[in-house]
C-alpha cells in the first residue's frame, strides 16, 4: 500500500509541475504584463524598472522558476480588475462554486447508480430503453442550453423558479440540476454496463447457487463490484463538473469561480484567469490521487498488489 | 414405538428427474436452443451418478435447470424434478432459495472466478451458514474454520481473512468446496470438477470429494467430459448427446458393455486399457454435435452414427431398456 | 438488402445526421432566404405556425430579421466544418503520438503519458479559455481548444492498444524480417487501430460540437456576424423572454447532431468491435 501511495503521489506532483508549466506558457503568451501594471501613459524608464522589479529581465527558465516558488508560497500575483490580491479574489467565489458542485455531483451520483441499477436488472424492458433513451440524450445537449430551455419554462413562462442569481434553495434549483444532466448520464450509462457485467458474473452465479437473497446478491456483492468503475468516472466527471460549472454559472449569474473566470475573458484579467485554472487542476489533481487511494481501500487487489 | 412390520427399506431416491425439457429463447425468441431434451434419471442417497458428454450437450444447463438457476431467455418447458419427493418445479423463488446451498449445492466448473474477489473468504463461507442457519459471531467464525479444516485447508485460522486472490487455484477449490458443503446438504452438484486445475491438484481435489460423500453421506452429481474422472468417482453414468440420455446405467455397464453407438465411440477414442485413476481427455469422434436450435428428425446421432438407417433419420428411438438399471436410447441397443 | 441487414442500419443516426450533413455540403442550395440579409422591419418573428407568424419565414426571424432557417442551414457548415477539422487534427496528432508511446515505452511514453495526465487534470472548459487567454478569442482559439482537448484521448487509447498489438506474432516476424520501426507502426499496427478510430471519431466529433458551441456561448469562439448554432444561442439569449425559438431551434440542432454522432458512435462500437465498450 505504501508503494501504490508513493508511487500515485509522485504522478500528481508531476502533473502539477506539468501544469504550472501551461499556465506560466500561456501567461507569457497573453501579453506584456507590464503594460497592463504601469498603465498605458508610462515612459520607457518606468517600464524597465517595473521589468526589472518583476524580474522579467532574467532569463525566461528562471523566470518559470520564480514562478514555480512563488505559487508554492501561496501567492498568484494580483488582480488586474480589482487590484487586489488574486487568491482573495478567488476566495470569495469559490464557496459558491462548492455549493453548486456538489449539490450537482450529490445529485448526479445518486440519480446515475440508482438508474443505472434499475435498468440493469430490467434488462431490456421498457424501463430499460427509457433510462437508456434518458442517458443518451442527456450526454447529447449542450449545457447552456438545458439552462436556457430551463429558465424559459420554470421560471419566464411557469414563473415557479428565479431566473439567476445566488439565494436561497429556490435559486439553486435550476442552476444544479442542469449541471447534473451530463455527469448523471455519463454515470448512469457506466453504472448499467458495470451492473450488468458484474450480474452476470461466475462469482454472482455462486452467491445464487449458494442460495443467498436477492437483494443480498444485488447490494452487497454485485453493486461493489460494479461502483469500481463508476468510482473510476467519478473523479473525472468532477473534473466535467468544474468545466460545466463555468457554462452553467454564466447562464444563471451565479456569482461562483466560473462566472469569475467569464468575467476575466472580458475584462482581460489574466492572472485571475490563470490562477483560477492552476488552482483548480490542483484541486482535480489532489482530489484523483484520493480516489486512487479509495479504490485501494475497496479493492483488495490493489491494496495487496 | 411400533415395529415395522415387515423390514424392508423402500428407498424413496434422492433426486429423480422426469422427462426435463429446457429450451433457451434466443435472438429475440426466433431460435430456439434444445438444451435439455427430455432427460429422466433418477439418484440414490449416497449414490454418485456422473453426467458425461462433449460441451453443448446440455449437462451443465441440465444441473441449472435442477437449481432453477436458468441463463436469461432459458425456461423449463416440461418435467419434473422430484427432490425428496416434491416437485421443485412447482416450488416459489423462496422456497428455491431455501433449498439453494441447504439441501442442493452446486460447484462451478472454475474456482478462481466463483469467488467474489472484494470479500474474505471466511465471509464468503460463512454466507450460507448465516443465510441457512442463522449463525453468527464467534459460534459462525469458529464453524467456518472447521469447516475450511475439513476440507483440508492448512492454518484455517490465518486463512480465513484472507482474499481470493491472494489463494493458489487448488486452495480455492477448496474453499468453494467447503462454502457448498457448510449446510450439509444432502446433494451436491460438481461440474467439470477438474478442468480448471493443474493435474497434480485435481487427483487431491477427488480424493476431497470422496472423503467428503464417505464422511456425510450425501449424494453427488459429477458434471465432466473426463471418462477417467466417471470412472473413478461415479456409481451410475448417464452419457448425454443433445440434450437427452443416449444411455445411461451403472459404471460397469457404460464401460464394459456400452449399447449406444455414441458411447461406444467415446470410449474408442480413449487410447489403451485404463489404468485406475487415469485420465484422458475426450478425443473428438467425427462430425459435428447437432444444432440444438435445429435438430434433425429421427435420432440426433444419426448424422455421425456408423450404423444409422432410414429408421434412424426419421424416427427418434426410445429409451430401450436392456436390463433394469441400463437404458439406452438406439434402436439397434439390445443388439450389441 | 436483406431483412436482418435492413434491420440492423443504424436509421437513427443516419436519419439524424443526413439533414445536417447536407446542409453543412450544400447549404446555400436550400436557403428559403439569405441569411445574411438585414430586415429590421421584421425582427423576431414567431414560427410560421403561431399567430404574428410569416409563412415566408418558417422557424421565424432573429432579432435583425433575418431568416432563422437560413442562418441554422448556414451555421451547419461552418459548426461541422470547425468541429470536423479540430477532431482530424486531434486525430493525426494522438494516433501518432498514441502509437509513438506505445510502441517504443520508455521515456518516450513516459513522456506523452505525464502530458496526457496534465490535460486531463485541466477541465475542458478551462483550457480553453487558458488558450483564449493566450491567443485571443476566434476561429483559432476555438480549433486550438479542440485539439488540444481531443487529441489526448486518442493518444490514451491508442496507446493501449499498441501496446497489446505490439505483442502479436506478425508484428515479430515483421520485426524478425528487418522492417524499420515506421513501417511496422504504418503497415503493421495503423491498419489494425481502424476500428478503434472511427468509433472514437465518431464519439468525439459530437463532444467536440458541444466544446465548440459552448466555447461560442463564452464569446471565446465564432464571432458574429457568422452564423453558428452556438452563437445563436448566445444571441438568443438576451431575447429569450421575447424570442424563444431563437435558441430553441438552434439547441435542438445542435442536440440532433451530437445524439446522431453518439448514437452512430455506439452503432459503429458494436458493429466493428464489441470490446471498445470502455470509450
Amino acid at each position: 500500500m505504501l508503494s501504490f501511495f508513493l508511487r500515485r503521489l509522485k504522478l500528481a506532483l508531476i502533473t502539477i509541475l506539468g501544469v504550472t508549466l501551461i499556465v506560466f506558457v500561456a501567461a507569457r503568451l497573453s501579453g506584456d504584463v507590464v503594460y497592463s501594471l504601469v498603465g498605458d501613459a508610462a515612459n520607457t524608464e518606468e517600464i524597465d524598472t517595473m521589468r526589472r522589479q518583476l524580474g522579467l529581465d532574467r532569463p525566461v527558465w528562471m523566470q518559470y522558476f520564480t514562478y514555480v516558488g512563488n505559487v508554492a508560497q501561496g501567492d498568484f500575483g494580483r488582480s488586474i480588475r480589482y487590484q487586489r490580491p488574486v487568491t482573495d479574489v478567488i476566495a470569495e467565489r469559490v464557496p459558491f462554486t462548492v455549493q453548486l458542485g456538489l449539490t450537482a455531483f450529490f445529485v448526479s451520483i445518486v440519480l446515475g447508480v440508482s438508474l443505472g441499477i434499475l435498468a440493469a436488472r430490467t434488462r431490456g424492458s421498457f424501463v430499460d430503453g427509457a433510462v437508456r433513451t434518458i442517458a443518451v440524450v442527456g450526454q447529447s445537449m449542450p449545457h447552456f442550453w438545458i439552462g436556457m430551455m430551463a429558465i424559459l419554462v420554470f421560471a419566464v413562462t411557469l414563473r415557479w423558479l428565479p431566473t439567476s442569481g445566488a439565494g436561497g434553495l429556490s435559486h439553486l434549483v435550476m442552476p444544479a440540476l442542469t449541471l447534473a444532466t451530463f455527469p448523471m448520464a455519463a454515470i448512469l450509462r457506466i453504472t448499467r454496463s458495470s451492473m450488468l457485467e458484474t450480474l452476470d458474473a461466475e462469482y454472482v452465479k455462486f452467491l445464487r447457487v449458494k442460495g443467498l437473497a436477492e437483494r443480498l446478491i444485488v447490494w452487497k456483492h454485485a453493486l461493489r463490484n460494479a461502483l469500481i468503475p463508476v468510482i473510476a468516472l467519478s473523479g473525472i466527471q468532477l473534473g466535467n463538473l468544474l468545466g460545466g460549472a463555468v457554462i452553467v454559472e454564466t447562464v444563471f449569474s451565479w456569482p461562483g469561480l466560473g462566472n469569475l473566470m467569464v468575467e476575466s475573458i472580458v475584462s482581460r484579467d489574466y492572472p485571475v484567469i490563470q490562477s483560477g485554472v492552476l488552482m483548480i487542476a490542483v484541486f482535480l489533481i489532489s482530489l484523483n490521487f484520493l480516489v486512487d487511494l479509495i479504490f485501494g481501500l475497496i479493492d483488495p487487489r490493489i491494496r495487496y498488489g | 414405538m411400533v415395529e415395522p412390520a415387515v423390514n424392508v427399506v423402500v428407498e424413496t431416491p434422492v433426486l429423480e428427474v422426469r422427462d426435463l425439457r429446457m429450451f433457451i429463447h434466443a435472438d429475440r425468441g426466433t431460435r430456439i436452443v434444445r438444451a435439455v431434451n427430455g432427460l429422466s434419471f433418477s439418484l440414490g442417497a449416497g449414490r454418485t451418478m456422473g453426467i458425461i458428454g462433449e460441451s453443448g450437450s446440455g449437462k451443465s444447463m441440465a444441473s441449472l435447470s435442477i437449481l432453477r438457476l436458468l441463463p436469461r431467455g432459458a425456461r423449463v418447458e416440461a418435467g419434473e424434478v422430484l427432490f425428496g419427493g416434491e416437485n421443485l418445479l412447482k416450488k416459489s423463488d423462496s422456497e428455491m432459495r431455501r433449498i439453494r446451498g441447504r439441501h442442493i449445492a452446486m460447484i462451478l466448473q472454475d474456482p478462481m472466478v466463483s469467488l467474489d474477489p472484494l470479500f474474505r473468504v471466511g465471509e464468503q463461507v460463512a454466507e450460507p451458514l448465516r443465510t441457512h442457519q442463522g449463525l453468527s459471531g464467534e459460534t459462525l467464525r469458529r464453524r467456518v474454520i472447521e469447516l475450511l479444516g475439513a476440507v483440508g485447508i492448512p492454518a484455517p485460522e490465518s486463512r480465513f481473512d484472507q482474499y481470493p486472490h491472494q489463494m493458489s487455484g487448488g486452495m480455492l477449490q477448496r474453499i468453494v468446496g467447503a462454502a457448498a458443503i457448510s449446510c450439509g446438504p444432502e446433494l451436491l452438484i460438481a461440474d467439470e470438477p477438474t478442468t480448471a486445475l493443474d493435474p497434480t491438484v485435481q487427483a487431491q481435489y477427488l480424493d476431497l470429494l470422496e472423503e467428503l460423500q464417505d464422511r456425510t453421506g450425501l449424494s453427488l452429481i459429477v458434471i465432466t467430459h473426463d471418462l477417467g474422472v466417471a470412472a473413478r468417482l461415479c456409481d451410475d453414468v448417464i452419457v448425454m448427446y443433445a440434450g437427452r440420455a443416449a444411455e445411461r446405467g451403472s459404471v460397469r455397464d457404460i464401460f464394459e458393455r456400452p449399447a449406444h453407438p455414441y458411447t461406444q465411440a467415446l470410449l474408442s477414442t480413449l487410447p489403451g486399457r485404463r489404468a485406475p485413476g487415469e485420465h484422458k481427455r475426450l478425443k473428438t469422434i467425427d462430425g459435428q454435435p447437432p444444432d440444438l436450435a435445429a435438430l434433425p428428425p429421427g435420432c440426433p446421432f444419426a448424422p455421425r452414427c456408423p450404423r444409422a438407417d432410414d429408421r434412424c433419420r426419421t424416427e427418434t428411438p426410445p429409451e430401450i431398456a436392456l436390463d433394469p438399471t441400463h437404458m439406452a436410447a438406439c434402436w439397434y441397443a439390445s443388439d450389441a | 438488402m436483406t431483412w436482418q441487414s435492413f434491420r440492423r442500419f443504424p436509421w437513427i443516426p443516419v436519419l439524424l445526421l443526413a439533414p445536417v450533413v447536407i446542409c453543412g455540403l450544400a447549404g446555400p442550395l436550400f436557403y428559403p432566404h439569405d441569411p445574411t440579409v438585414v430586415n429590421l422591419l421584421a425582427p423576431r418573428k414567431p414560427p410560421a405556425w403561431l399567430p404574428g407568424g410569416d409563412p415566408s419565414f418558417l422557424l421565424g426571424t432573429d432579432h435583425f430579421g433575418r431568416d432563422l432557417l437560413s442562418r441554422l442551414i448556414e451555421g451547419a457548415r461552418v459548426t461541422l466544418m470547425v468541429a470536423v477539422l479540430g477532431v482530424v487534427v486531434a486525430a493525426v496528432i494522438g494516433i501518432s503520438a498514441g502509437m509513438v508511446a506505445g510502441y517504443f515505452g520508455g521515456w518516450i511514453d513516459n513522456l506523452v503519458m505525464r502530458i496526457v495526465d496534465v490535460k486531463m487534470s485541466i477541465p475542458t472548459i478551462l483550457l480553453t479559455i487558458l488558450i483564449g487567454s493566450a491567443f485571443g478569442g476566434g476561429l483559432v482559439t476555438i480549433i486550438a481548444s479542440i485539439i488540444f482537448v481531443f487529441w489526448a484521448d486518442y493518444a490514451r487509447v491508442i496507446r493501449g492498444e499498441t501496446l497489446s498489438l505490439r505483442e502479436r506474432g506478425y508484428v515479430a516476424l515483421a520485426k524478425v524480417a528487418n522492417c524499420s520501426s515506421f513501417t511496422i507502426l504504418l503497415r503493421h499496427i495503423l491498419p489494425n487501430l481502424f476500428a478503434t478510430c472511427m468509433v472514437l471519431f465518431s464519439l468525439q466529433l459530437g463532444r467536440a460540437l458541444i466544446v465548440e458551441a459552448a466555447i461560442t456561448f463564452i464569446g471565446l469562439g465564432i464571432q458574429p456576424p457568422a452564423s453558428a448554432w452556438g452563437l445563436l444561442i448566445a444571441e438568443g439569449r438576451n431575447y429569450l423572454a421575447t424570442a424563444w425559438w431563437i435558441p430553441t431551434f438552434a439547441g435542438l440542432a445542435i442536440t440532433m447532431t451530437v445524439l446522431g454522432t453518439n448514437l452512430l458512435g455506439d452503432w459503429l462500437r458494436d458493429a466493428l468491435d464489441p470490446k471498445l465498450r470502455q470509450l
